[in-house]
């Protein structure tokens, strides 16, 4: 039973928020509604508990991952609502009516890119590469086991043959895929 | 003339019922005309505005497929072939793309919230209004604005006065009771018929309008279950049959009424911190179930109020102590006011004037067959089968979650 004046976003705002992510009015009103029913606490942000709080995200195994790509561009580790957009804006269908700066191929690359590369420094070490394994297979596979598919994977895909995967060897390995399928959800009009 | 009173005042309690109940009968049909014209002609705004009557459509649309693509979502992520990285960095794609689809809209999080009034159709309160005031027709408006008057200038404060009444006569009569010595015979039923009278005239002032089904299957004695919406189911199961209630000692005006009844009847309130006194609350509970001289226990096994679309995990605490529990489904008809209690974000206060100012809360109570736990059952599956069943019957959700997550976080203890 929230209070509803909070529910509706200023002119000003949506047109801005339009203008660089591409979304339509209605979407960014609807967005704006999930956005403060996640806010617990009113305060215009949310931080990394509010995120953790939906249940099903919490069992996905990327899920710290997942939360922390919303708080890349922010000081304070929390995000404000058009940081969020701005995040949600990478995942926006690229046959959907016009294109925006944000969900090109190569921004939704470069999103899944920056899942691997912790440190940030543009390119995926063998530590990265492992610690994302973990994640995804848990305890199901030993160590040793996953160590070994880390270097097979880097070796067969590091071209420069630096030990380290570059974001021109992410690309090349995801070649063939239909990355903009893979990295899109739907959103409604 | 001092012994008249105990009699004089439950009949009269029963003339004033009795009206209402007729009044109740007419103030519904009335509502509902009242809703239908409103809601006509909300659909006639926005059949001028076609954009929005598309996106109420698409969301219905939505919200059929939206399990089957959470399902596929599923599907995409067990199928993993241990390969090269193309391989490795897609299932990765795809699991951050589910994530990131239930940070848009996921299952759980919006029980916990006061659900969406249905699309299309408008009560006339301000708080379901899902669109800007000023894009209304001056029709709207002005019914509106009408509607707002009669709430708040006469409603509120008439209803305000009424329950304030009724607390303090609770708490009278109450004491009055509890100084008859507990070896009468004709006390406990007194205390029973008294209180209920007592419920029913505060349901005059609270508005609570009741449609009983299966009556026939009233507990009588034993545990009884239910699901849990707001402080307003009490109440409401009240009014028909006399409880032994649970639940955790309250301050404040919950705190008064809890005290109240407790001095005329026995009920169990406990501090739920203090877990030592858990193994005396089961053997206390024991006791009581399998007496059937005792009014039967209103437990809910929710452990949690749930906005009324869904039934969430029981806690099978109440379900070990007993082989047999009487369920009973509650729903609330969200058309003339939301019973739902959102206890994190508003308090008992303002819950209460939002409760003051609605129209009505109008509620359908289920009395089920009572049902028998299984030799092989555990009572964990016992739980389950039980809210499945109060799912089923009240027409909402069987969710596996548990309620509790609304206060505190999902813990990743399968790792």
């Amino acid at each position: 039973m929230g209070n509803k004046s909070s529910l509706f976003l200023r002119h000003e705002e949506i047109a801005q928020i339009q203008n660089e992510t591409g979304f339509t009015p209605n979407q960014i009103e609807r967005l704006y509604s999930r956005f403060t029913s996640l806010d617990r606490n009113d305060c215009g942000t949310l931080s990394r508990e509010d995120l953790m709080r939906i249940p099903e995200l919490a069992i996905n195994p990327l899920c710290e991952r997942i939360v922390h790509s919303f708080f890349a561009e922010s000081t304070d580790d929390r995000v404000n609502f058009r940081q969020f957009m701005n995040v949600l804006a990478h995942f926006r269908p690229l046959r959907d009516n016009k294109q925006s700066k944000l969900n090109s191929r190569e921004e939704k690359l470069k999103f899944a890119f920056k899942m691997y590369d912790l440190d940030d420094d543009g390119v995926i070490s063998r530590d990265e590469l492992l610690s994302i394994l973990h994640m995804m297979v848990g305890a199901n596979i030993s160590q040793d086991q996953l160590v070994s598919i880390a270097e097979r994977t880097i070796l067969e895909a590091d071209l420069c043959c630096q030990g380290k995967i570059s974001f021109e060897d992410f690309c090349k390995a995801l070649e063939r895929t239909d990355v903009d399928q893979k990295m899109s959800i739907r959103f409604l009009n | 003339m001092l012994l008249l009173l105990p009699l004089a005042l439950p009949l009269s309690c029963a003339l004033l019922c009795s009206c209402s109940a007729c009044l109740c009968q007419r103030y519904v049909e009335l509502l509902e005309h009242l809703f239908s014209y409103s809601s006509q002609q909300l659909q006639a705004l926005q059949r001028q505005q076609p954009a929005i009557d598309e996106y109420l459509r698409e969301e219905q649309q939505h919200r059929l497929q939206f399990p089957r693509a959470l399902a596929q979502l599923g599907q995409a992520k067990r199928g993993r072939t241990p390969a090269e990285l193309g391989a490795r960095i897609g299932q990765c794609c795809d699991l951050i793309a589910e994530g990131l689809q239930l940070v848009l809209e996921d299952e759980v999080t919006p029980r916990f919230a006061a659900a969406a009034p249905p699309a299309g159709e408008w009560n006339l309160l301000t708080r379901n209004l899902r669109q800007q005031k000023r894009q209304l027709s001056w029709r709207l408006q002005l019914l509106w604005l009408l509607s707002l008057l009669l709430r708040y200038t006469l409603l509120v404060p008439l209803r305000c006065l009424g329950i304030g009444g009724c607390i303090l006569l609770v708490t009278l009569l109450t004491a009055l009771l509890g100084q008859l010595p507990n070896r009468c015979s004709w006390k406990r039923s007194l205390v029973q018929r008294v209180l209920r009278q007592c419920f029913l005239l505060s349901t005059c002032f609270i508005p609570v309008v009741r449609r009983i089904h299966n009556a026939q299957h009233r507990p009588q004695f034993g545990i009884c279950v239910c699901n849990h919406t707001s402080p307003l189911d009490v109440i409401v199961l009240m009014c028909d049959v006399h409880y032994s209630l649970t639940g955790q000692r309250q301050d404040g005006i919950l705190g008064i009424i809890q005290r109240a009844l407790v001095r005329a009847s026995p009920h169990l309130w406990f501090e739920r911190s203090a877990l030592l006194d858990r193994q005396a609350l089961c053997q206390a509970l024991r006791l009581h179930a399998a007496d059937s001289n005792e009014p039967p226990i209103l437990l809910f096994p929710e452990g949690t109020c749930i906005n009324n679309t869904a039934v969430m995990q029981f806690r099978k605490g109440g379900f070990a102590i007993c082989n047999v529990v009487y369920p009973v489904a509650l729903r609330y008809d969200r058309r003339f006011g939301d019973a739902f209690w959102d206890s994190t974000r508003c308090s008992m206060l303002r819950y209460l004037l939002l409760i003051m100012s609605s129209w009505s809360i109008t509620c359908d109570v289920w009395y089920m067959p009572p049902h028998q736990r299984l030799p092989s059952e555990s009572a964990l599956d016992f739980s389950r089968r039980v809210k499945a069943a109060i799912a089923a019957q009240a027409g909402i959700d069987d969710l596996p979650w548990d309620g509790n997550l609304k206060r505190s976080n999902p813990v990743r203890d399968w790792q």
